[in-house]
């Protein structure tokens, strides 16, 4: 993998028992995709698929503070925003720590 | 209050394509249908290839279609389940979604009883018996709506079962088991008599009656006109591929 480009994948068994999975591509250091999956409920269910195309071209860090804000508007069961973000943030910390660095 | 019952059935992508107009138009329904072949959804958000094994359903001759509801992927036998669906505006259901999950699968619980099966409610969306998953559901909702559609395993085939679902082994580690094989059930199993689909529906009907009258009808023209739009879509690779 070259700096700040990738694949990330994390899969993560939630605390109400179901199962997600959290894949993005970096390519030079921002968003080139992002995908939320797994066995959970989210409503509006086109939410997840809104924000996956928002983040395109994102850096790590604005990328996370934008799913973040943007999952307030969205409810989800079986998984918890907290857990899910918790995942997203350890997925990226190598391309956070190489932002923070570099700034 | 009166529900209106549909006994409306097809194959996988007619069927989801009724739950999804049903929710779409949103008159107060409760609906019981086969799969007729038999077939597996996957959830709204599934991963196909975390959640189906396409090499056995190749084998098998078994398509799989993307729900529009949350939740795991599912095997509708044709000869082993029966799949119901609640549909109606949202103010007739509890608020949250697990709430309402929990309240509109009542109705398997007590379809069960009828057939002198003792079940429980596990997690959010599950029957149990014997910690056994007999049920699952699963809910989609527009802003005015909601849609819940859900199994009864009555004598579903288990190996077919296990052989076409997939499921992650953190899920199968936390329930203490190694295959989806030894953490599903039907009331065949659990009765040790085969359960006839008639039987079955019988004990749906009565089961589900606990939300008031459900009297036979059936789709109305603006409902089959979005059926209609809607099969070309769960049809559709662009759909069920879509993860």
């Amino acid at each position: 993998m070259s700096r700040g480009s990738g694949t990330l994948d994390i899969r993560r068994r939630s605390r109400q028992g179901k199962t997600f999975r959290v894949s993005l591509e970096l390519r030079e250091g921002r968003v080139v995709s992002f995908t939320l999956s797994g066995d959970f409920f989210a409503y509006p269910a086109e939410s997840l698929d809104e924000i996956g195309e928002e983040v395109a071209g994102l850096e790590p860090s604005e990328f996370i503070k934008v799913v973040e804000s943007r999952l307030k508007e969205v409810e989800l069961a079986g998984v918890d925003k907290k857990e899910l973000m918790e995942a997203i943030k350890e997925l990226l910390s190598p391309f956070l720590g190489s932002h923070r660095r570099r700034t | 209050m009166r529900w209106r019952l549909l006994l409306i059935e097809g194959d996988a992508a007619f069927n989801m394509a009724v739950d999804e107009a049903l929710m779409v138009i949103g008159t107060p329904t409760v609906r019981f249908y086969r799969f007729r072949p038999s077939a597996v959804t996957i959830g709204r958000f599934q991963r196909v290839s975390d959640s189906v094994n396409l090499e056995a359903l190749s084998e098998l001759g078994i398509k799989f279609v993307r729900r529009p509801t949350g939740g795991g992927s599912v095997f509708h036998d044709e000869l082993g389940e029966i799949t119901y669906s609640v549909a109606g505006p949202r103010e007739l259901f509890p608020v949250s979604i697990e709430g309402s999950l929990r309240w509109i699968a009542k109705g398997v619980i007590k379809a069960l009883d009828e057939l002198g099966v003792k079940a429980e409610l596990s997690g959010i969306n599950d029957v149990v018996v014997n910690g056994r998953k007999i049920s699952g559901s699963a809910q989609a909702r527009t802003k005015h709506n909601l849609m819940q559609h859900g199994t009864l395993m009555y004598a579903t085939d288990l190996e077919k079962l296990s052989k076409v679902l997939r499921a992650p082994k953190e899920k199968l580690a936390d329930k203490g088991v190694t295959s989806i094989y030894e953490r599903v059930t039907t009331a065949s199993l659990v009765l040790s008599r085969r359960i006839s689909y008639e039987e079955a529906l019988e004990a749906m009907i009565k089961g589900f009656s606990f939300l008031g009258e459900l009297e036979e009808g059936e789709l109305t023209d603006s409902e089959l006109e979005v059926v209609r739009r809607l099969v070309s879509k769960y049809e559709s690779r662009e759909w069920n591929f879509r993860y």
